[in-house]
């Protein structure tokens, strides 16, 4: 689930090298580089992959990577 | 802060056969057409085929554009971005850091557009929302249809602080900017302005105009003949898209950073005929250009008789022949001659809102080169023309003007909306 995260965060990411130093602590708008408008397409992206549908208050408290898998983890029904 | 005079330090041009200021300039000094056949409206039955299309460079090797808050997604945006900071860096002002927190807050942008983002709304808002999926427009939409995109990404990318919005009066559009930045450095409130306009391609656009029958349907076969300004065969015009970006500063500023100074904007004048007196949505009231044009010598201070130059609005429609008597008359007032007048339009067509600063742009590199650019395709002069201000006064074919100082360049658009912006050669 995390790389398939990450490779959706890829596509929002405009210099691969902030991925050098990048692990589940990085923020995505401070650390990634993610423009701020593109948080709901990578909700979008997620939802899509996963076949969820992520609650919109909750996207608004994401601020990592680790954060965003979490939520993601929480939210994809279990078995 | 010396706000009395008002310097251009800095030009961006992003034009059709043209996709900056050194090509730009090659283009007027050739009276090369940057008119093409366009497919796309030829597979949408459009009645005129051809059109400028300003092509974009390879933005993705600059570093700004890495820049996590610009993301273009429509053509307006993506033009003024380029012709923006062209006009930033060719006043040697550095692009700032993207990770630098500090604000330039002398610095503003009015870029304005008469259209704005419609390619995106067409291509990607109408029919996700149409069909129930709205929600899947995606993070880009609304900063790249907004007027104010373009001022929003450049303040994004130059880390501007003042004033960063758009104006919109169709075709006046790119020097009614000029002028509301030229007021806003008079008034003591910025030291430097990046004024213009941008107009992107889509045939959504274009279809309003060819379906107004104001469009050239009669040259598909021709191009590069398309634009005909003053021509007895003119047809109507031909659309374009492009961005024109000028950086204006107050004069202390711009000396005391040794900047270039490509010009002098002298001043000018705005106003709209109230759709009286014959004038419409679509056809000027003729008191109300003249009122424009008395307006423009008038607060720019400038004497008719020493202007060397007129850059007419002149579309190729029917409107041209009596531009060009408006023109006579409006120098006749002073018992001067009209001065050589050209179109621009004739090499790269109509770029709507972004019109008036590409042409803008034209006239100070006429002014800063010393040369008079050709009226393309006016081999077949109109008649009234040529019985109004007699074949020379109208330059068909390049001529050299070392003594050229200053130059009247006029707009006039949809709504009975009339602009008219004095510009000069600087000098101390």
């Amino acid at each position: 689930m995390e790389n398939q995260i990450n490779e959706i965060l890829r596509k929002y990411t405009r210099d691969d090298a902030v991925w050098d130093t990048a692990d589940a602590t990085a923020r995505l708008r401070e650390d990634l580089k993610i423009n701020s408008a593109r948080v709901v397409d990578i909700v979008m992206d997620i939802e899509d992959a996963f076949g969820i549908t992520i609650d919109d208050d909750e996207v608004d408290l994401v601020e990592t990577v680790h954060e965003l898998v979490a939520l993601v983890r929480k939210t994809v029904p279990v078995g | 802060m010396n706000s009395s005079r008002v310097v251009i330090t800095g030009l961006g041009a992003v034009a059709p056969g043209a996709p900056d200021v050194a090509a730009f300039l090659q283009m007027l000094q050739q009276g090369r057409s940057g008119i093409r056949h366009v497919p796309e409206l030829a597979e949408l039955k459009f009645g005129c085929q051809v059109g400028g299309i300003a092509e974009l460079p390879d933005m993705t090797a600059h570093k700004w554009f890495r820049y996590h808050e610009v993301d273009l997604a429509s053509n307006f945006v993506q033009l003024a971005a380029v012709a923006g900071v062209e006009a930033w860096t060719s006043a040697g002002l550095p692009v700032p850091d993207p990770e630098s927190e500090q604000v330039d807050w002398d610095s503003g942008a009015i870029i304005g557009t008469g259209i704005g983002g419609m390619d995106l709304v067409a291509n990607k808002v109408v029919p996700l929302t149409a069909s129930g999926r709205g929600r899947r427009i995606g993070g880009l939409v609304t900063q790249n249809i907004m007027p104010s995109g373009p001022a929003a990404h450049l303040a994004a990318i130059l880390a501007l602080g003042n004033q960063a919005t758009a104006n919109s009066s169709a075709c006046c559009t790119g020097t009614e900017a000029m002028l509301e930045g030229y007021y806003r450095i008079r008034n003591g409130l910025a030291r430097r302005m990046l004024v213009g306009g941008a107009e992107g391609f889509s045939p959504y656009f274009w279809a309003g105009f060819d379906a107004l029958k104001a469009l050239n349907s009669k040259s598909n076969d021709a191009p590069e003949a398309a634009s005909r300004p003053m021509s007895a065969s003119a047809r109507g015009f031909v659309p374009a898209s492009g961005a024109g970006v000028l950086l204006l500063e107050d004069l202390d500023s711009a000396l005391a950073r040794g900047a270039p100074i490509y010009g002098e904007l002298l001043g000018g004048a705005m106003n709209c005929g109230g759709l009286r007196k014959g004038g419409t949505m679509t056809f000027p009231n003729y008191e109300g250009v003249a009122r424009c044009i008395h307006d423009a010598f008038r607060l720019s201070g400038v004497a008719p008789a020493e202007v060397g130059l007129v850059s007419g609005h002149l579309t190729a429609t029917k409107a041209d022949p009596s531009e060009v008597a408006g023109w006579r008359d409006a120098f006749a007032k002073y018992g001067v001659a009209i001065p050589p007048i050209n179109a621009p339009k004739s090499m790269f067509g109509h770029c709507l809102g972004a019109a008036g600063a590409l042409e803008s742009i034209a006239v100070v590199l006429q002014l800063r080169h010393g040369f008079l650019h050709p009226s393309i395709n006016c081999e077949d002069l109109h008649l009234q023309i040529a019985t109004t201000v007699g074949p020379e006064a109208v330059v068909r074919e390049f001529r050299t003007a070392p003594e050229l100082r200053i130059a009247v360049k006029a707009s006039f658009g949809f709504g009975d909306v009339n602009s008219c912006v004095l510009l000069g050669k600087y000098s101390d």
